[in-house]
């Protein structure tokens, strides 16, 4: 009997290992319909020897006028749908996503949508702009936010602002999805990408705290809402990472 | 001029993170351009004549601003001309009509070295910083001089202010215009600003090593700590301790670095009662890292110079007391090793002189019997104690002379600092098991079954026994006469003086090293029984105890036992537990008499060890005396140039 029990076990687990054989090809067949990590000098070369390409900056409209690869489209993540059939009209057609930091995935996002709208060739700059910089490679810009001197508040102390009922208006950048999940109670959400068009509404007579996901963008976004008048704006040290890993445990 | 593409591209891109454009936002306060300053060493300067070919009074005919007419000809960049940064202009009449635009240039064009160091740049990667945005007076800029290290400070606490540094030592010096005081960038890069996680405690430790290297910089730096009023060998009296050993080899995420306990801003002294080291905050600050202490944990002392007496008596006394017996023990030993070399040297020297072949046994005789001296299980617990005695200097001696070039490589054999720390204490587990062993075993001995205490102060001076007893002495004083021609070579009993000093040292060196090393093993538990300072002593004491075991094994027992002429390169009986009666009758002829005398002898008597016990003995015996020899002087090298 016990060697009965022990036979089928086997028998099962062979059966198991065969069907780990026919399914492992699959499995790679399905992988090579990605897209392919770039480095910036790799990229740098392919644009000097002429190769059919197109860099896109999956960052905000703001942030792509302030700074961006030379010759690169401007296509925000969140609306690359709707934008692309326009931008990229050819599907066969080199297209390189990169976004503002190396932990930044608006590039994976606009290149996973890039691929479901069936464009076949697709590639991420590995490291993002920074890696672009630090090899020592150009960015230029149509429309220089200039940089200003931005204080930044850590978590707690915002949130003793905020319980003390001093008057604070917190603007957060983040995307409507990333807001709903989890926000700071009383913040108000205007995405990155639309803080050009709604600055206006905001009230002047109110500090401002500029919070985003992990302190990468806040300050670009300060800066321009300083630059067109608002006083004393601020940003959140860390964005909503640190906000969050501040206070899990409590 | 004649460039190639690549050439020109790459000036192009260069000049894309460094173009200096004109900046309308040139409200904010003066800075710095101190070309005194390593930071500003120009390696191009603008040269030709092709760059100024216009005078600046014909830019002046229409940019006439006060800026340019008198702040700009008085500022650092005056004599370089307008066109030497705005370049690209070929016709006056086009650009005047507003169709020739000049083409911006790249700071680095000059200054290559910041633009080197530019490209780690934080703000620069992630914020798209360009050279104006600090340096926002361009036209306008003149060496900071004196004040450089405040004007950096006031640029960066636009964005970052920092309260707990303004109250700080480093602070304030830096506002009372101290040169020699930490400003943002001696800790953080000017042009090199990198951004270490150091928020919520992640602490990577790449950025504890260049912090700490960073505060050693200054720190280690005697005339300007001297001018400071400061101590220039904390840093050194650091490193002595186990905290510094341990960063030193390269592991820091686990000990306290500078920061660690002073902080990064709130740099106070310790009688300021918000200071992190303040005798009220210490219970806190030793417990961001150490848990499960009492309180007079925090006796223990950071970097205490243990050769002060009046600070540190304990520490002063425990120092003197190694280094003598240190001095004392490799004094005697080494002179007792020198003359007894010399004397059997000389005696060979002799025979070969007059032709005297010393007789060897003659075949088949009973010289070539072989006589058992050690058991099988006292040959394992040698093989044993050799090797966690090699495990415990190989992994011990690195943090010891962590700074020695030898350090890191052996450090990395084991796997790197942290695995040897666990070999460490495996190694001492097995070695407090075999001494506990011995322990037993020597206590057997003076007290039999059935037999009790009953005679044992006649066991422990026997013949037998490995205590020292009277004819040690006469031994000791007929081998110095033998050594000096005068006497004959005393006779020895089964264990000689050497060989029980061997023995006893052990008692002293586990009760010291051991004791000692149990202590550091488990810190916060030894607080309940001794105060904090007494961990500095143990560490003292493990340390130097170490050195005097370490070669004491390589120096002296290795000569004793296997180096001296009539042994080189070894003697295998340890290996094999067997020598031939030859020998016994040679090298211990009074135990021989004994044995004969007491009928003993026969009982002795073994075979021959086969061929592949020989091989084993040799192979590991010579290894073990050449790694014992590599040791010994990688250690001696750093005692002698550390």
């Amino acid at each position: 009997m016990e060697n009965n029990t022990a036979l089928t076990f086997l028998s099962r687990l062979s059966v198991l290992l065969c069907l780990f054989v026919f399914l492992a090809p699959q499995s790679a067949v399905s992988q090579t319909n990605t897209w392919k990590e770039l480095s910036p000098n790799e990229v740098h070369q392919m644009i000097t020897s002429g190769t059919d390409l197109v860099l896109v900056n999956t960052m905000s409209l703001l942030e792509c006028r302030d700074h961006t690869i030379a010759g690169s489209a401007c296509i925000p993540a969140p609306y690359f749908a709707e934008m692309a059939p326009e931008v990229l009209s050819r599907k066969d057609q080199l297209i390189i996503f990169y976004c503002e930091s190396s932990s930044c995935r608006r590039s994976y996002r606009a290149g996973k949508a890039a691929l479901e709208m069936g464009y076949a060739n697709v590639a991420i700059l590995s490291g993002g702009m920074p890696a672009w910089k630090h090899a020592g490679l150009e960015t230029t810009s149509t429309l220089r936010i200039p940089r200003m001197g931005i204080r930044s508040i850590k978590p707690k102390a915002l949130k003793s602002r905020i319980d003390s009922n001093k008057p604070v208006l917190i603007v957060d950048i983040r995307s409507p999805g990333d807001f709903e999940e989890m926000n700071i109670p009383g913040s108000l959400n205007i995405p990155m990408d639309e803080l050009d068009k709604r600055y206006q509404k905001l009230p002047w007579d109110k500090p401002i705290v500029v919070v985003d996901e992990n302190g990468y963008r806040s300050f670009l976004a300060a800066c321009y809402l300083s630059w067109k008048g608002h006083a004393g704006v601020e940003r959140l040290f860390g964005g909503m990472q640190d906000w969050k890993k501040s206070f899990s445990d409590k | 001029m004649a460039m190639n593409t690549a050439d020109t591209f790459k000036k192009i891109v260069l000049s894309g993170c460094f173009s200096c454009i004109f900046c309308a936002y040139s409200f904010m306060p003066l800075i710095l351009n101190a070309h005194e300053s390593d930071y500003h060493k120009i390696s191009a300067a603008p040269s030709s004549a092709s760059i100024l070919q216009a005078p600046v009074s014909d830019c002046l005919k229409c940019h006439d601003d006060h800026l340019f007419s008198s702040q700009f000809p008085e500022s650092a960049h005056g004599l370089n001309g307008c066109r030497s940064c705005h370049s690209g202009i070929t016709d006056e009449e086009e650009h005047m009509r507003g169709e020739e635009i000049p083409v911006l240039t790249s700071c680095g064009a000059c200054h290559e070295e910041i633009q080197k160091d530019y490209l780690n740049n934080y703000h620069y990667l992630h914020q798209d910083f360009k050279c104006y945005d600090c340096h926002n007076n361009i036209h306008s800029i003149t060496p900071a001089g004196k004040n450089r290290k405040k004007a950096i400070l006031s640029q960066c606490t636009l964005c970052h202010a920092n309260d707990e540094y303004a109250l700080s030592g480093h602070g304030k010096a830096v506002l009372a215009n101290n040169e020699d005081a930490a400003t943002c960038s001696d800790c953080h890069g000017l042009h090199d600003t990198q951004v270490w996680h150091t928020s919520q405690e992640t602490y990577p430790a790449q950025a504890r090593e260049f912090y700490h290297a960073t505060c050693i910089r200054c720190h280690s730096d005697e005339d300007m700590m001297a001018r400071n009023s400061l101590s220039a060998t904390t840093v050194r009296f650091y490193e002595h301790t186990y905290h510094g050993k341990v960063q030193g080899i390269g592991y820091p995420t686990k000990v306290a670095g500078c920061a660690d306990c002073h902080t990064s801003h709130n740099i106070l002294p310790k009688d300021d009662p918000a200071s992190t080291i303040h005798p009220a905050n210490l219970v806190n600050n030793c417990g961001r890292c150490h848990s499960g202490f009492h309180a007079r944990f925090v006796e223990y002392k950071a970097h205490p110079d243990f050769r002060n007496r009046k600070l540190y008596p304990s520490l002063y006394w425990t120092n003197v007391f190694m280094v003598g017996l240190l001095v004392i023990t490799f004094l005697f030993f080494w002179l007792h090793g020198i003359l007894w070399w010399r004397k059997t040297y000389w005696e060979k020297h002799e025979r070969e002189i007059k032709g005297v072949v010393p007789n060897p046994p003659i075949p088949g005789s009973e010289g070539v019997q072989q006589i058992q001296r050690f058991t099988a299980k006292e040959i394992f617990m040698h093989v044993m104690l050799i090797l966690s005695f090699f495990t415990l200097v190989m992994t011990g001696f690195p943090l010891k002379y962590h700074d020695a070039p030898w350090a890191k490589t052996l450090i990395g054999l084991w796997g790197g600092a942290h695995s040897a720390g666990v070999f460490h204490r495996l190694a001492a587990i097995v070695l407090f098991l075999l001494f506990f062993y011995v322990l037993w075993r020597s206590l057997r001995f003076l007290f039999p079954k059935g037999q009790g205490a009953k005679g044992w102060t006649s066991r422990l001076f026997s013949s037998d026994s490995l205590f020292p007893n009277l004819k040690d002495w006469q031994d000791l004083k007929g081998m110095f006469k033998w050594f000096f021609n005068r006497g004959e070579r005393p006779e020895f009993d089964r264990w000689t003086y050497w060989e029980k000093f061997d023995f006893l040292a052990v008692f002293w060196g586990m009760a010291v090293i051991g004791g000692s090393g149990i202590f550091l093993m488990a810190p916060e538990w030894t607080s309940y029984l001794f105060p904090g300072w007494v961990l500095n002593v143990a560490a003292l004491l493990h340390s130097e105890e170490a050195l005097l075991a370490a070669l004491f094994i390589f120096t002296v027992h290795f000569f004793n036992t296997h180096l001296i002429p009539k042994k080189f390169p070894m003697d295998r009986t340890i290996f094999t537990g067997r020598y031939t009666l030859e020998e016994l009758r040679e090298e211990r002829a009074v135990e021989y008499e004994r044995l004969v005398r007491e009928n003993r002898l026969d009982h002795l008597k073994s075979s021959h060890p086969g061929i592949l016990t020989k091989l084993i003995a040799a192979a590991f015996g010579l290894a073990s005396l050449l790694l014992g020899l590599f040791l010994a002087a990688i250690i001696l090298w750093s005692v002698i140039f550390h």
